[in-house]
């Protein structure tokens, strides 16, 4: 293990040989309100609230481009309140010896056997944030009065710190040092000519108004809170057995802080690097939707929809299977519970091939399975929080499952991706704990 | 000793049972509930001798699970579909069998063991073409054209979008 302090190179030598290059802040740049922005481990968007000014801001310009936007694409400019969730960060870590890190605010972090740790709000406190091991590296950020030259390093004479994402976002350092990865972006804008106005609003518009975040080196991973909350219920549902309950702290440190970098949403969600940040606070603005409290989904499930007219089944022209198909002997609601246990191809399918499976009508009860089995992430349904005895689940299954781009459920939509970027992280987990319980001295790092 | 009872297959075979076993099925539970005890055998119609020593079987295996888990639903993936290793070999038969249990399990209402045949036949479904369906159930493919378009339009919601 390398000596603490230094930030750990693995992929690249010109990452530990740049060290000037560790911060992304740009010259002239380092003073008031600069930001420099950070990424999520588990989902991408950024780990402070860089997307809307504040509504006290007077951008004309963005004002105007918002305006346009919302004419385009006719859909309702994402909140501040909306993505106040971007501001809460945890780190989860695991203490290794010799390690430096002291949390300032131990109190609030919860720790495994081993040593690993959560805190709650990792923006909150002048800690430290890891990135994935691949792009480990150290970075600072600053407000105020530091000397810019000390802390900042230098950069280019064009300038160009800071690549919004797109298709050179590997997070690799090149030969000049330029770094144009996606974890590190001062907001992420592409510092060119027709850009400028929108980092002259995002540097004028105050991030969280935290002092620093240092990103030392590996062990450590910062996520949003809500994303690790996503991650939480799909650790419960990925749950193997009747005898577990939960995995430990010890477990989700190994696994997380351990990801690689396309574990996580930078490699899944290629297509969405960059976009939030570069304007479009309209329609693609789901990706940093809140994925936990989504937007109108509370209501909808507080008045669901109600079943009004029955549908169209087969069943006046129903004829059985033909008498050599053991199908033949089950009844239709027999059949009825296959159905729901297939996923809605496979249900298709089985109806093609059957008479008897097509003849089957879906009652609500399928509708409620389907939901469950098709949507995962829609856990309220799976924990029965919805308190209405009559639901038409048909419907719900078609505006929640089917329909899954409409922008009233923005935040459903970034649920979805995060839960897919966290379920098979989930069952590493599982796989890890399983290993941890099964070895006295349970770890290998 | 535990309480033992009678039952009496479709094929005339006495099988005796503890009656904690017995009782996994709710239509014999409620019919003991209602009569008290009983020395005569229960006469099972629906059920042969080697179907009903097959889902005796099951349930003395699962004699002890808890009733509750039984019913809810599960917060967890593996608990609501996934089929345990001990039920997967027990449901390791003849299709003809397969679903002989199955409908034991439908009539004698015992939803846990009817839950594992679905699942199995599920299982035997997923990843299937239709043809292939067909094949695994012996189904004659007698839909007209029409009918699978019209089942295909009616099950829009399964497409791709």
């Amino acid at each position: 293990m390398a000596a603490a302090s230094e930030p750990m190179a693995t992929n690249t030598s010109a990452l530990s040989s740049n060290r000037r290059c560790a911060s992304r802040i740009p010259k002239g740049h380092s003073g008031k309100m600069a930001r420099f922005t950070i990424y999520c481990g588990i989902c991408a968007a950024p780990l402070n609230n860089c997307l809307i000014p504040s509504e006290e801001d007077e951008y004309d310009e963005f004002l105007a481009n918002v305006a346009q936007e919302v004419e385009e694409t006719g859909e309702r400019v994402i909140s501040l309140e909306d993505v106040k969730w971007l501001d809460r960060c945890i780190v989860i870590g695991v203490k290794e010896a010799g390690d430096e890190f002291e949390l300032s605010h131990e109190q609030t972090a919860s720790e495994g056997e081993r040593g690993s740790y959560l805190t709650e709000h990792g923006t909150e406190f002048d800690g430290m944030i890891t990135l994935p091991r691949d792009y480990e590296q150290a970075y600072q950020w600053s407000y105020g009065d530091e000397d810019e030259d000390d802390t900042y390093g230098s950069l280019g004479d064009n300038d160009d710190w800071g690549n919004g994402g797109g298709d050179n976002g590997n997070g690799d350092l090149n030969d000049e040092g330029e770094y144009g990865g996606y974890y590190g972006n001062y907001d992420g804008y592409d510092n060119n000519g027709e850009d400028q106005d929108k980092r002259d609003w995002s540097e004028n518009y105050g991030g969280p108004g935290k002092s620093y975040i240092t990103i030392p080196k590996s062990g450590r991973l910062a996520v949003h809170e809500l994303c690790y909350q996503v991650f939480k219920h799909a650790v419960r549902f990925t749950c193997p057995s009747a005898e577990h309950e939960t995995v430990s702290l010890d477990a989700q440190a190994e696994v997380l802080t351990k990801m690689e970098y396309h574990d996580g949403g930078f490699e899944k969600d290629k297509d969405l690097r960059g976009q939030h940040w570069k304007g479009n606070v309209t329609s693609d603005s789901w990706c940093v939707a809140n994925p936990v409290h989504c937007e109108a989904l509370l209501d909808y499930f507080w008045k669901p929809p109600q079943p009004n007219y029955t549908y169209d089944i087969l069943t006046d022209a129903w004829q059985p299977d033909s008498v050599q198909s053991n199908l033949h002997a089950l009844p239709l609601e027999v059949i009825g519970e296959i159905l729901k246990h297939l996923p809605r191809k496979d249900a298709l399918n089985f109806r093609i091939a059957s008479r008897t499976a097509a003849a089957v009508p879906l009652v609500q009860e399928f509708w409620r399975a389907r939901i469950v089995h098709d949507a995962p992430w829609l856990w309220e349904i799976r924990e029965r929080q919805i308190m209405e005895s009559k639901v038409d689940w048909r419907s719900m299954y078609e505006e929640l499952v089917v329909d899954k781009y409409n922008p009233k459920f923005r935040g459903l939509r970034n649920r979805e991706r995060i839960w897919k970027i966290v379920t098979p992280l989930a069952e590493k987990c599982w796989e890890v704990e399983e290993k941890l319980l099964s070895s006295e001295y349970g770890f290998s790092v | 000793m535990a309480v033992q009872i009678k039952l009496m297959s479709s094929d005339q075979a006495m099988l005796v049972v503890d009656k904690e076993v017995a009782e996994r099925s709710v239509l014999i539970k409620n019919m003991l509930d209602d009569i008290g005890e009983v020395d005569e055998a229960i006469p099972i119609p629906n059920v042969n001798e080697a179907v009903l020593k097959k889902v005796i079987e099951w349930c003395e295996h699962h004699k002890g699970d808890s009733p509750s888990t039984n019913d809810e639903e599960s917060d967890s993936r593996k608990r609501s579909t996934d089929i345990e290793e001990w039920d997967q070999k027990f449901m390791q038969v003849d299709q003809e069998m397969l679903f002989e249990i199955i409908l034991a399990a439908n009539y004698l209402d015992i939803k846990p063991l009817l839950d594992v045949g679905c699942k199995t036949v599920a299982n035997m479904i997923k990843g299937k073409s239709p043809e292939e369906i067909r094949k695994t159930f012996n189904i004659q493919n007698d839909f007209t054209a029409e009918e699978e378009e019209q089942i295909r339009r009616e099950n829009e919601w399964a497409e791709d979008r």
